[in-house]
């Protein structure tokens, strides 16, 4: 990951939502997150820990092209290991979390970054 | 319902459309028999009736003609290929029914690395079930990330073309019951010597992916996708390996675990990494069952669904072995004639039995086509020995399969079972020889 990044940016690594099998199917969908989703998560981790949020898109080249750790986490794991949740370069949580455990996860690693 | 497919998968997609709308279009075009190619991937006139209906094709002399040579090769492929399509999508059903309702890790607690008992079981089971070795292929891939160790899965795939309940009662009365008995005996001696050999290596190796090429992750409890989920995070940063101690201490079994199935490997100084996974089931819309979150959450309809998804996957990422396949399949039949099979395999040598087994390896000879084609091969003086040979590597073992099997594993896997096979198929001639 791309050192010269702000490392006490958190990162929403997320994917819009897509209904790969049909809007009504649930065999295999939805796939990803709803931007309702994405900005409760965001709003709680801002609101709670009072640290700026960026969110990248893992489906678009240009927002991945820094973060190939997150990307190689992606092809490993794939759309069920979205949002993942980073701080700098270390990811902090994989898969769908409540947003309070993203906040405590996120504290946590904040603390021990010292930036909390 | 289905993920959309990639640019090459597309290609393949279309390849396959247009081979086989042209086989159909051929044999309406020239009055030939529906039945035929849909029974046998025959290119052959109506009318034809009993055995010579499983093996009377179409003349396609060999000549200079270079470009008519490779038209006959793609129309006898693309009839192969109606044949073997209808097979295919049953595979593809029973494989992703495997890999979407058979629980992973239940299967690894009983089934372990396999051993001569699950061996034995697995290659009863294929002898019972009638699938031809192309067909076969997609049901194994769909074992092996079920789960269900090596040793049983190629045990399984090496009898369930060789060796059926009703192949054996045509081969009995077209062949008689010692060729019949000498059916099943070999079959059972090279399932179990290939199976034993996976399984010692299994056990020696553990790790999934230094045998299988595919990458549809297996169903995973939800605490072992967590655990899962911790060692990726960590093996995300630099460095990208670490030894036990340092990625999950006290837990080397549960990584063992997830090398087993597929997710994590280990090189030679004992250091973990993530393995390379292919692009074709990560992709932003696709394989929404990469990770699910566990098999028991979903209920019956939902996981039907799933298995047809899972199936469409499984289909895009094998079709172009399909296509090599059956393109081969049609050169075989053009190049080699029944002719030059029928001057080379007569006798009781050694020699014969060599040169029969090398033919049953290179012909597609799918499964109850082998019997009348062994039947006009002994008219013709081919040896007892010789016949068993074919009998057992013809539906057995052919390039074709061979070429969709590598789809599935890796070089080492396939050259222990196309070279056991092949010499399981001598022995077994031989020794039938002597008596």
């Amino acid at each position: 990951m791309n050192q010269n990044n702000n490392h006490k940016i958190v990162r929403l690594f997320t994917m819009p939502q897509q209904f790969p099998c049909g809007p009504t199917a649930a065999c295999c969908g939805p796939v990803g997150q709803s931007e309702e989703e994405i900005q409760r998560l965001k709003e709680s981790i801002e609101k709670e820990l009072s640290v700026p949020v960026e969110v990248r898109n893992v489906t678009k080249g240009e927002d991945m092209r820094d973060f190939r750790p997150i990307s190689g986490l992606f092809r490993s794991f794939g759309p069920m290991s979205l949002p993942l949740i980073a701080v700098g370069d270390e990811v902090v949580s994989m898969g769908n979390p409540a947003p309070e455990e993203a906040v405590a996860a996120l504290r946590e690693k904040l603390r021990e970054f010292g930036i909390l | 319902m289905f993920r959309k497919p990639n640019k090459k998968e597309l290609f393949y997609l279309i390849l396959i459309f247009i081979l086989y709308s042209g086989a159909l279009i051929y044999v309406y075009q020239n009055h030939l028999s529906f039945g035929a190619i849909y029974k046998y991937g025959l290119l052959q006139e109506k009318g034809v009736q009993e055995d010579q209906a499983r093996i009377a094709d179409i003349e396609t002399p060999l000549s200079w003609n270079i470009p008519e040579v490779l038209w006959f090769i793609l129309i006898k492929g693309a009839a192969v290929l109606v044949e073997l399509f209808q097979y295919w999508i049953v595979g593809m059903l029973i494989a992703a029914s495997l890999v979407v309702f058979v629980p992973w890790q239940k299967i690894k607690e009983k089934m372990g690395y396999g051993g001569f008992g699950s061996n034995f079981l697995a290659t009863t089971a294929g002898a019972v079930i009638p699938i031809c070795s192309c067909g076969i292929v997609p049901v194994l891939a769909g074992m092996v990330e079920a789960g269900i160790p090596l040793g049983p899965t190629m045990a399984f795939l090496i009898a369930a073309p060789m060796l059926n309940v009703p192949a054996v009662f045509i081969t009995a009365g077209v062949l008689g019951w010692k060729l019949a008995l000498g059916r099943i005996l070999g079959t059972f001696f090279i399932a179990l010597m290939v199976g034993g050999v996976l399984t010692r290596w299994q056990r020696k190796e553990r790790f999934l992916r230094r045998f299988v090429k595919l990458s549809i992750a297996p169903n995973l409890s939800p605490e072992l996708q967590k655990f899962a989920f911790k060692v990726g995070m960590v093996l995300s940063k630099n460095p990208r390996k670490l030894p036990t101690e340092k990625l999950a201490p006290g837990e080397e079994e549960k990584l063992y675990l997830l090398g087993e199935a597929g997710i994590l490997d280990r090189d030679k100084e004992d250091l973990w990494f993530l393995p390379a996974v292919k692009e074709a089931s990560t992709g932003a819309t696709a394989a929404c069952f990469v990770l699910p979150t566990g098999e028991a959450k979903l209920s019956l309809g939902k996981k039907m669904r799933k298995m047809v998804q899972t199936a469409w996957d499984f289909f895009l990422q094998l079709n172009y072995y399909l296509i090599l396949a059956v393109i081969i399949a049609g050169a075989i039949k053009v190049l080699i004639p029944t002719k030059t099979v029928v001057s080379l395999v007569g006798g009781k040598h050694l020699n014969s039995v060599l040169i029969a087994s090398f033919i049953a390896v290179l012909a597609y000879v799918c499964t109850y086509v082998e019997v009348p084609t062994a039947l006009a091969l002994i008219q013709k003086g081919m040896g007892g020995g010789a016949t068993l040979s074919y009998l057992l590597g013809g539906p057995g073992l052919s390039l074709p399969s061979i070429v969709m099997l590598s789809g599935v594993f890796k070089a080492k896997v396939l050259a222990l079972y196309v070279g056991l096979s092949f010499v399981g198929c001598v022995v077994a001639g031989y020794v039938f020889n002597l008596f």
